[in-house]
């Protein structure tokens, strides 16, 4: 299961994050590394600050303090737009597309974006509709999240978990180096959860793609993740497998003590 | 398939547009000169609705000083051919819209900076009132009596020169620009620019996670848009044969505005349709003092109460509506 | 000298307050409804153009108190206009969005000016400067008329009675708490629509009675709606999105600016209030009083 070994170079360091909003210190110092190839998973209660940790990650917000690091290059202030063309994917917590759009049309935006962040030009540039590369790679992209049944449809119609799967199809798009997940499961029910789960497992291993999530449910932290990063009041308190952190006494008792051995 | 439907769309697109300039080319020979000189102007004001659409209903941008662009372009042109009537009229007309996407480029990186929204509105807002205070103050445009005096030029083009100043040449010229222009907006909102354009307006935010850069292309739909109108006020110049800061005032600026929700926002023929319904209004009302304003703005009022998707997004509702009922009507034929 | 450094000075607080008092009401119905009513001009206008029919089949020799009594009748009679205008386009417009608000409140905006044009025509009209009004203060070189110095005082006068109502009083305190969060005024028992209803009227009237009040100083005629509602626009954003307190300094900063700037750029009087309004929003794009909600 564990990926992190000494040949694996950090792709994703966050040191000393602060973020503070106006009335609230949100993140006190927080301190991450994401080796190649690791599903990582940031948990912790609600309020902990997972969220603004993200943000600050995928360049949402800019970190007050603290430096995050993408390959040895300093992003800590460089625009979410020129991340995702180093190679970040994200996906929001409530699925973003779209939605006056349809399906494919969500998908086509999404490649031809990848085909100007990676600076290839068009086949065709005169041409209004889409070059056959792009349609082919967007059918490829629609069958493996599975919605080529539903490419002319209005997005805003599609299903909650269809959205998501949407939203994923469009991050894949990007062919991202690291691929950001807010709660990927939030709010569907246990069987769309477990597809989900299976889906995002199956792409990270075809694509062989970095993944960070932050996520609420064990079953899907345990299912996914390689590493885990405990958040607690601002701040990492443990960091390791999910072995490893299950067993940390702190952790047990802050935290996984109130919700795991229930669960 | 997406391939099918964009050709289908064309095609119908096409079809409207050879009938629109079929009945605008035949019109001299069917009506007298005034509806000929109301049709010539109706098919700048398309353009400058169908620019202003451009960065609205696509980009999701608010322009409240699109007729400073027009101005602009305008008096661009008047002056230039004046100081220097040796170019080539289709290069100056060329070079007021350059001019006027110039302007819209320093504004925008400006205005587009952070502030969206309601901000960019006001700014565009306080640009376009410069504008017309500029204008009716520098001498060398006129001041607030006009620039006046704007010749229709000779049109040479290698083989035959023609001389617009001779019966309905300008506008069949004006007729034929104004074709390519729309034309050029279509290629814009249906080809890939287009669609980077309409992933901004819905979520600006989201279009941003896929690696674009939201406020280039802000940018960019803003200096087409201006660009665009600039040489529609470039056309306007030598149709009327003068120019009055009037046409930089605001309540100009609201025309494109009204001609787009009045018709319809989604559709690329909305602020065509919103023109037309807002030209047969003022000339139907033209002789009713006061009046004219009471009956145009009830109408206005009425459209955006009882159909917020403008006329043609109301057709399209009623459509829908109609279709559901034979669906509905022709389902037991499908389960026997 | 004084004429020199203070007249701009003593212009631009002239200017403001009759911007200021023009935009109260603007201000009033965007903090709290959100709609920014171009209409606002419209009946600005209808309250002069009132105000002139009274004073004309009233009041021969304008005094004083005839004068602010007619603006009065004007303020209400627009106000009630208000009422109507709440029920008919503002109420539905509520959940529609705020481009077609804009275009709906423009659109009353022309049907004011058609209904301003077939009731007194196109002509040009203006009143006398009720006598007790006339004339001017000197003091040095420095010129003040006294009408000027009068709507100075009324400006000053209407922004501390509306923050005294807003601070100090139930009603304000209840009209800051439904324009900061109408859904829980309505969970606490507000009934928010009879509200916004009030608020429209009282805007309205306070259209009217600036149009009453500011007559003297105005030449009638139907382009008289347009005037003033961008100059109006521009103080309630800068100010920050529909606070009092940001509008009156707005008025005064950016009507200071251009007061000044018309002295010193004389050929293009008027354009620094854009160009300082500009360059507030690029420098402070949420405005001087950000974040407050009337």
């Amino acid at each position: 299961m564990t990926l992190h070994d000494a040949t694996t170079n950090p792709l994703l360091v966050a040191t000393n994050v602060v973020k503070d909003y106006p009335s609230v210190k949100v993140l006190k110092g927080v301190n991450l590394s994401v080796a190649e190839g690791d599903s990582f998973a940031v948990i912790g209660p609600n309020g902990a600050g997972k969220t603004t940790l993200f943000k600050v990650l995928t360049g949402e917000v800019f970190a007050d303090r603290g430096t995050v690091r993408f390959e040895g290059d300093d992003v800590t202030r460089m625009p979410e737009w020129k991340r995702v063309r180093l190679g970040f994917g994200r996906s929001f917590q409530v699925a973003r597309v779209f939605k006056e759009l349809t399906t494919q049309e969500n998908v086509v935006i999404a490649i031809e974006a990848h085909e100007r962040n990676t600076g290839r030009r068009p086949a065709r540039r005169l041409a209004c509709r889409p070059s056959p590369d792009v349609r082919e790679a967007v059918e490829q992209t629609l069958l493996e999240v599975g919605l080529i049944d539903k490419r002319d449809e209005p997005a805003r119609l599609l299903s909650h978990g269809d959205k998501k799967r949407l939203e994923l199809a469009m991050s894949l798009a990007l062919q991202p180096r690291i691929l950001m997940l807010d709660e990927p499961t939030a709010g569907m029910s246990p069987a769309d959860r477990r597809a989900a789960t299976e889906l995002i497992a199956a792409i990270r291993a075809r694509h062989r793609m970095t993944i960070v999530l932050t996520e609420h449910d064990m079953e899907v932290v345990f299912g996914l993740a390689s590493r885990v990063a405990v958040l607690h009041q601002g701040a990492v308190i443990a960091t390791g497998t999910p072995a490893e952190v299950r067993d940390d006494a702190m952790v047990r008792e802050i935290y996984l003590g109130s919700e795991l051995i229930h669960a | 398939m997406m391939s099918q439907a964009s050709n289908s769309t064309w095609k119908r697109d096409a079809a409207i547009a050879a009938i629109i300039l079929v009945v605008l080319v035949s019109l001299p020979f069917v009506t007298s000169k005034g509806i000929v000189f109301i049709a010539g102007t109706l098919a700048l004001h398309v353009v400058f609705g169908l620019s202003w659409n451009l960065m609205f209903g696509q980009t999701g941008l608010v322009s409240f000083g699109h007729a400073s662009f027009f101005a602009i372009g305008g008096y661009a042109f008047a002056w230039a051919a004046k100081i220097a009537p040796g170019i080539h009229p289709l290069l100056l007309f060329a070079g007021a819209g350059l001019f006027g996407s110039l302007v819209a480029l320093i504004v925008g990186i400006l205005a587009l900076r952070r502030s969206i929204g309601v901000y960019f509105a006001i700014l565009t807002l306080a640009l376009s009132q410069i504008v017309y205070l500029l204008l009716s103050y520098i001498p060398a445009l006129g001041r607030e009596d006009g620039f006046t005096g704007i010749r229709r030029p000779r049109l040479s083009l290698g083989f035959t020169t023609i001389d617009l100043a001779s019966g309905n040449n300008y506008y069949y010229f004006m007729i034929a620009m104004c074709t390519l222009l729309a034309v050029g907006l279509w290629w814009v909102m249906h080809g890939r620019m287009g669609r980077v354009f309409k992933s901004i307006q819905q979520d600006a935010e989201r279009a941003a996670f896929l690696g674009i850069d939201v406020q280039a292309y802000r940018l960019r739909s803003f200096a087409i848009a201006s660009g665009t109108t600039a040489i529609a006020g470039a056309l306007y110049a030598p149709w009327l044969q003068l120019l009055t800061p009037e046409i930089a005032h605001w309540t100009f600026s609201a025309r494109p505005i009204l001609y787009t929700l009045l018709g319809g926002v989604q559709s690329f023929w909305g602020p065509v349709v919103g023109a037309v319904v807002f030209a047969v209004l003022e000339y139907g009302t033209r002789t009713l003092h006061g009046l004219s304003e009471i009956i145009i703005g009830s109408i206005l009022l009425v459209v955006v109460l009882a159909f917020p998707g403008g006329l043609l997004g109301g057709l399209s509702r009623l459509r829908k509506r109609m279709n559901r009922k034979t669906i509905v009507t022709a389902r037991p034929e499908i389960v026997r | 000298m004084l004429a020199l450094f203070l007249g701009p000075l003593f212009n631009g607080l002239f200017t403001a307050m009759v911007v200021f008092l023009f935009a109260t009401g603007l201000t009033l119905v965007f903090g709290i409804l959100r709609i920014l009513n171009f209409a606002h001009g419209g009946f600005f206008m209808i309250g002069a153009y009132l105000a002139f029919s009274l004073v004309k089949t009233f009041a021969s020799d304008t005094s004083t108190i005839a004068y602010i009594l007619i603006s009065i009748v004007a303020g209400i009679v627009v106000g009630l206009c208000g009422l109507v205008v709440e029920r008919l386009v503002f109420r539905p417009l509520q959940h529609v969005d705020e481009a077609y608000s804009l275009i709906a409140t423009y659109a009353l905006l022309l049907i004011s000016e058609g209904a301003v044009k077939a009731i007194w025509g196109v002509s040009f009209h203006s009143i006398m400067t009720p006598a007790a009004l006339g004339g001017a203060l000197i003091a040095g070189d420095l010129v003040m008329p006294v009408f000027a110095i009068f709507i100075i005082g009324l400006g000053v006068l209407c922004y501390s009675l509306l923050e005294w109502i807003l601070q100090h009083t139930a009603t304000g305190k209840l009209m800051k708490s439904v324009a900061s969060d109408p859904w829980m005024a309505g969970m606490l028992g507000v009934n928010v629509p009879r509200f916004y209803a009030w608020i429209v009227v009282i805007g309205f009237f306070l259209a009217g009675l600036a149009g009453g009040l500011l007559l003297p100083n105005q030449t009638l005629s139907p382009n008289l709606a347009s005037v003033f509602v961008v100059q109006a626009f521009g103080v309630l954003i800068v100010g920050g999105m529909g606070n009092i307190r940001g509008t009156f300094l707005a008025s005064i900063l950016l009507c200071v600016i251009d007061s000044y700037g018309s002295v010193i750029f004389s050929e293009v009087p008027g354009v620094f209030f854009y160009v300082a309004m500009a360059a507030m929003l690029l420098m402070r794009p949420q405005g001087l009083i950000a974040g407050a909600r009337l």
